[in-house]
């Protein structure tokens, strides 16, 4: 395996993504705009509107609550456990575009041929092909946890003079991107190369990225403490996956598959 | 370098119910091999078993001693040209030629030399910094060509090459496969046009229906092709039905008292001397003689 191939592979393919601000500007566009819009909304309805919302609606038993939408706790857990789970998450579904035109995108221009006539490996083929998703996926995920833990360290220095990020789950939680990335990036490049086209590769992707969800679902319903321990399991879980994954792509992918 | 360069042996392919190439045996030779045959008959997809595309449903396929499906440095030494042009249009001529060229271990000086070089020759040099999806087909074709030659492989496959390509782009790519194939390389060269191997003085296999149905050369083939035939005679200037009748040949033309074209039924290749000889006495000019396609048809139908 030679790493200059798959670097190879990988810059091509991402400079066919940006070759044109109509296929990365709304892949970046939407992610950003989410760690931008999502903590500046929340946290600023809660800690300023809660309780003008809370009388427009009638509801008056909320105002015994409403001291504590003001608190530092509040706006840890909330940007932690709910605006976290979701920019990690984010960049994740919106590279998995990339993964999914990755082969069936190749078969239906009709460039695999050409790819495959060269002397490239079928592991580098994949490894190349995963990066060029896993690469945009992880480097958006950290200018969104940028652009987001900025907005509320500003909204928290603003309400009580001081700053909340980063603290440990949060680092840890940037730092579970790339193992939380790989696993749905590698599935979707593997469909990719079993699929017809890019529409039936981009249907599957759709119902694959689901499952990211749940991490958002289940801290929002309070079904998983977003905690430093609970992270490093994660992390430790998602590594072994990751690694199972992959030996088993790269078993499962047939050269062959690409033109047939 | 190992020879013969390709080693076919009971190669069978087959997709599904479908058998593409059955039981085909073939070694090549030395310089330009002519792969003929009509549409499906199973030409691509033996260049695409050669170049390890596909692998064998059974028998083997060794390049230069190597199986290309499962080895993959042998791929180095090889290049193909396919019958679409594969190239990423989003990218432009000049990142599509360092990517392939990279991967063959050329360094961008290189490739972009040789590139130049090529694509000068072809008068496509222009287009060095254009995307290719602003490209017309043909120059596509000529930077796929570009692309196929640059690592200057050892086995070189040619599905088509001078398809879209103006005459004299044809005719370079046509002289380069000659130079290239007196450089000890080998060629295989896979077209369903007669015209296109009436240029070359050399090896000729001809598939039909996924089987070889004949290994001879180029010119051993126009006696059994040109048989009970038909050529299309162009004139430089307008010819009266009466010089045709004169020809003594049977002939078919458009309505009209004097016509600019006429297609003529023939025996045997040797008909075409005596056909023309009558009309330079008539005073006719000719300007030029088309073979009625498709003549590949006609062979594969008599030996299958």
């Amino acid at each position: 395996m030679k790493l200059i191939n798959i670097y190879q592979v990988t810059l091509k393919d991402l400079r066919e993504v940006f070759s044109s601000v109509l296929i990365f500007g709304p892949m970046f566009g939407i992610p950003l705009a989410f760690a931008i819009v999502l903590p500046l909304l929340s946290i600023y309805i809660a800690v300023h509107e809660a309780a003008n919302i809370a009388l427009a609606i009638k509801l008056t038993n909320v105002s015994s609550a409403l001291p504590a939408f003001k608190s530092i706790a509040f706006m840890e857990y909330f940007s932690i456990n709910i605006l976290g789970p979701i920019t990690m998450t984010m960049p994740i579904i919106t590279s998995a575009v990339i993964a999914a035109d990755s082969f069936a995108g190749e078969k239906e221009r009709k460039t695999s041929e050409a790819l495959l006539a060269t002397p490239l490996t079928k592991t580098e083929l994949l490894l190349g092909k995963i990066l060029a998703s896993f690469l945009p996926a992880v480097i958006m995920a950290m200018i969104a946890f940028g652009i987001y833990g900025a907005i509320v360290n500003y909204l928290s220095f603003q309400q009580f003079h001081m700053f909340i990020l980063p603290t440990m789950p949060w680092l840890l939680m940037l730092f579970a991107v790339p193992f939380l990335a790989l696993a749905p990036i590698s599935i979707v490049v593997l469909i990719s190369s079993h699929v017809k086209g890019i529409k039936e590769a981009q249907q599957l992707t759709s119902l694959l990225v689901l499952p990211l969800l749940i991490l958002p679902f289940a801290s929002l319903l309070g079904l998983a403490s977003l905690s430093a321990l609970f992270m490093l399991y994660l992390i430790l879980f998602l590594t072994i996956f990751d690694i199972i994954l992959f030996c088993l792509s790269n078993v499962v992918f047939r050269r062959e598959s690409l033109i047939t | 370098m190992t020879y013969p360069a390709v080693v076919v042996k009971n190669l069978y392919k087959r997709f599904g119910n479908t058998v593409a190439l059955n039981d085909i045996s073939f070694r090549s030779v030395n310089g330009v091999n002519i792969i003929l045959g009509p549409n499906g008959a199973g030409k691509s997809t033996f260049l695409r078993c050669v170049m390890g595309l596909f692998k064998p449903t059974s028998g083997s396929v060794k390049v230069l001693g190597k199986k290309p499906y499962f080895d993959d440095m042998v791929r180095k030494k090889i290049a193909m040209l396919s019958d679409n042009y594969a190239l990423y249009d989003f990218l432009t001529v000049k990142q599509n030629l360092k990517f392939f060229g990279n991967l063959y271990k050329l360094s961008n000086g290189q490739v972009y030399s040789k590139s130049l070089a090529i694509l000068k020759e072809l008068g496509a040099s222009q287009f060095f910094n254009r995307k290719v999806v602003e490209l017309s087909r043909g120059t596509k074709q000529k930077v796929a060509f570009c692309r196929a030659i640059l690592n200057e492989p050892d086995v070189l496959l040619l599905d088509e090459p001078t398809a879209f390509l103006d005459a004299s782009s044809s005719e370079w790519i046509r002289d380069f496969i000659v130079n290239y194939g007196q450089k000890k390389k080998t060629v295989l060269f896979v077209t369903q046009k007669l015209d296109e191997v009436s240029r070359f003085n050399s090896r000729l296999v001809i598939l039909k229906d996924g089987r070889i149905i004949e290994d001879t050369t180029t010119y051993n083939i126009y006696a059994k092709i040109i048989k009970d035939s038909s050529v299309l005679i162009r004139f430089a200037r307008p010819v009266t039905i009466a010089k045709l009748k004169h020809t003594g040949f049977k002939f078919e033309i458009m309505k009209g008292n004097t016509v600019s074209s006429a297609k003529f039924y023939i025996n045997g290749y040797k008909d075409v001397n005596r056909l023309t000889e009558e009309l330079i006495k008539n005073k006719a000019f000719i300007l030029g003689i088309d073979y009625i396609e498709p003549l590949v048809e006609r062979i594969s139908g008599e030996n299958g």
